[in-house]
């Protein structure tokens, strides 16, 4: 029983919170008895069958995440321009702009490539 | 969804990570066995489509983390009985379409006339029985490490003195400490589950690695989640450096939830815990403490120790399944008498029941094995 759903408190009442899940689903009787006291308005907490059970820690979320961007996306070695500025490297992937085998982008524009 | 969540949804690095993991898979050239003990990393790898990803030589499979599909058929006997004989039983909606050893379930009972209600959670459960203080009603509560302390904070509450527990909670390391011994299994890595190891930590599951010294990695449920899961799996293989790897970083902790295990602690006591279909393993049971024998069903309704073997319909290889020693399509049954709307076995009623899953959108998965 597993499925659990993440959701930012919007206010807390003893031991119930509001809970915004987002895509306009709140719900007003979620239970954070089971959390650290420190839980507080704001903080992003995983929801099971109406009982949060975790608060989760979005600063580590987003370490990892740009931890496996780096080392995957912006310098993986089969892309050439990524040296140049790994920011720059996700703008073209998300824009998706063809590469050349050369690894240079095939695209005339100069504003392409550029955030 | 917040930002930094969303971006564990994005195509670009989910290409590199799938990149990567067949990278590792042709370094390592070997065919690779890893289970999952978790109905909702399940519900994630089949929707998600993630077996299609993957290279052949890397083999997903679903090991027991149906909580609805281990409950034994004794104990849903046990309620049936309860239900026929007058007692309110309140359960979860998967769990009373599970048949118990004689081809019914609870909601057959509710046919034969017995008093089933269905509820959400166990709070559910309390503001139904304070409703009616004059009847008596049973919770029927089944469920891993991340369903029991709602349980636990309710009864540390004070529960209605007309509301008793049917306690059937199983605590999830054992059970992934046995998947990761078990020679039958063979299995090369272990995806450990996510949520509920938010709750118990890292911690427990520390004594199977220095026990079997295979792979393990806590796992998130988002696609990326799972793919960086695997390819983690396959860097510990490929460096020969095995390890207890936490790619849910952003809920699972070392610790786990100290709030919810010191509930869990002053309400339950863990002992054998058979799994239906599988095997009785040792600690791996929630019962409640002596001190709660009053709130207990077992105890006021004198259910005794029934007997741990089970039967499955003819045929049906729901065991197996459970097990994850068979897939879904191997079964007789599976897809001609039994289907989500005609459900034989527990596996083919929950929602993190291999069978149902694979039923309503394991196209992918099938697909894979062909």
């Amino acid at each position: 029983m597993c499925l659990a759903f993440p959701g930012m408190i919007i206010s807390i009442d003893g031991d119930y919170a509001k809970v915004d899940f987002g895509a306009g689903v709140i719900r007003d009787d979620i239970n954070i008895a089971e959390l650290a006291s420190s839980v507080k308005v704001g903080d992003y907490v995983l929801v099971h069958a109406g009982y949060a059970i975790q608060i989760l820690d979005l600063e580590e979320a987003y370490n990892a995440i740009r931890y496996w961007e780096e080392n995957l996306v912006w310098k993986c070695e089969r892309c050439s321009i990524a040296g140049e500025c790994p920011l720059g490297s996700i703008a073209v992937a998300r824009k998706g702009i063809r590469l050349g085998e050369d690894g240079k982008s095939k695209s005339k524009s100069k504003r392409d490539g550029v955030i | 969804m917040h930002d930094v969540l969303s971006r564990f949804r994005d195509p670009i690095l989910a290409k590199r990570i799938v990149e990567r993991i067949h990278e590792y898979a042709d370094e390592i050239d070997e065919q690779l066995l890893f289970m999952h003990v978790c109905g909702s990393h399940e519900w994630s790898i089949t929707h998600y489509g993630i077996r299609s990803l993957l290279p052949k030589s890397v083999e997903v499979r679903a090991g027991p983390g149906c909580p609805v599909c281990i409950t034994p058929a004794a104990d849903i006997d046990a309620m049936i009985d309860l239900a026929l004989e007058g007692k309110i039983i309140l359960t979860y909606g998967d769990m009373s379409r599970a048949k118990g050893s004689k081809g019914l379930s609870l909601l057959d009972a509710r046919a034969l006339g017995g008093d089933v209600r269905l509820v959400y959670s166990v709070h559910d459960a309390v503001l139904k029985a304070r409703r009616e203080q004059d009847k008596e009603f049973i919770f029927f509560a089944v469920g891993f490490d991340t369903t029991a302390p709602p349980t636990a904070y309710e009864v540390l509450k004070g529960m209605p003195s007309n509301l008793s527990l049917m306690v059937s909670y199983r605590y999830m390391p054992p059970i992934a400490g046995a998947v990761l011994r078990s020679s039958l299994l063979g299995i090369d890595g272990i995806i450990n589950p996510g949520h509920s190891s938010t709750i118990t930590g890292m911690k427990p599951y520390y004594r199977y690695f220095l026990e079997t010294k295979k792979p393990q990695v806590f796992c998130g449920f988002e696609p990326i989640d799972i793919l960086l899961g695997i390819l983690m799996l396959l860097r510990q293989i490929r460096d020969d450096q095995p390890m207890l790897e936490n790619e849910y970083t952003r809920s699972v902790t070392w610790e786990g939830n100290t709030v919810a295990q010191k509930s869990m602690d002053s309400v339950f006591d863990l002992g054998d815990g058979y799994l239906r279909g599988v095997a009785v393993i040792p600690e791996c049971g929630f019962m409640l403490k002596d001190e709660y024998s009053s709130i207990d069903a077992r105890n006021r309704y004198s259910l005794g120790r029934r007997d741990a073997r089970d039967e499955f319909v003819a045929g049906a290889r729901c065991g197996e399944v459970i097990l994850g020693l068979c897939d879904p399509p191997e079964c007789p049954l599976y897809m001609k008498e039994c289907t989500p709307s005609t459900p034989k076995g527990p596996t083919m009623v929950s929602q993190e029941g291999t069978c149902k899953i694979w039923a309503e959108h394991g196209l992918i998965n099938s697909i894979c094995r062909l």
